[in-house]
């Protein structure tokens, strides 16, 4: 079984809209990063950045107009890179959007530091998802 | 006297598939506590030395244990390090997606 990072959500709007958050980047700046360049074709390079200062590049891989966006990213400095599938499905109340991602390298045994946030804000980003996110 | 070393990394992968299973959950408890032989684990354990063999050898290359000759005897000790990290990874890419997923659905909201 490899690690993976399963996530979903029903987002109370149409496929066309879902997939309009998920790949125009005035849109992906909204929720995902506060820099984003991102094209919807396969082999597009992609760049997103966050006001920490973390920066994350990578390729778009395959797209399925409405329907899915696989992508490859990884952080610039010590990020693990990882591979992102985002698929969009019909869903009652709306549509249904599903996160995987994936380590693309084998982790190391010592010495790599994960990045991530304070695990305080990422707790409290938790227990709001909590809420919103479909069993 | 030598030491197993591994300065390079372990397959994610292969620290999944380890703990997957029962028997090898049952060795790394144990070797939790202090390192033995695959005799020694045999004896414990309702399976063969073969057996506990296999499941060392699977261990091993998930980097979860360290081989260690003393004497005749070949004793495992429990290097738990790889366990973290594939754990700590998902912990971590998990809450990312969750702060991304609650800003997506209130973006959603908003028409």
């Amino acid at each position: 079984m490899p690690p993976t990072v399963h996530k979903e959500i029903v987002l109370p709007v149409g496929r066309e809209r879902a997939w309009a958050l998920l790949t125009e980047p005035a849109e992906l700046r909204e929720w995902l990063a506060d820099e984003v360049e991102l094209e919807p074709e396969p082999g597009a390079p992609l760049r997103m950045a966050w006001a920490d200062g973390e920066v994350r590049e990578g390729l778009v891989e395959e797209v399925e107009e409405e329907r899915r966006l696989r992508f490859r990213w990884g952080d610039d400095a010590t990020g693990v890179p990882s591979r992102v599938e985002w698929t969009i499905d019909d869903a009652p109340g709306g549509t249904r959007v599903t996160v995987v991602e994936r380590p693309l390298v084998p982790l190391e045994l010592r010495g790599v530091a994960i990045p991530w946030t304070p695990w305080s804000a990422r707790l409290t980003g938790l227990a709001r998802a909590a809420a919103l996110v479909a069993a | 006297m030598e030491e197993a070393r591994r300065d390079t990394g372990a397959d994610v992968d292969a620290v999944f598939a380890a703990l997957a299973d029962p028997t090898r959950r049952a060795v790394i408890g144990r070797l939790a506590q202090e390192p033995l032989s695959a005799s020694a684990l045999a004896g414990e354990l309702p399976v063969s030395r073969q057996a506990v063999a296999k499941h060392l050898a699977a261990l091993d290359r998930a980097g979860l244990v360290a081989a260690r000759r003393e004497g005749r005897e070949t004793r495992y000790r429990l290097t738990p390090e790889p366990m973290g990290e594939a754990m700590a990874w998902m912990a971590g890419v998990g809450a990312r997606w969750d702060e991304r997923l609650a800003r997506l659905a209130a973006r959603a909201r908003q028409g």
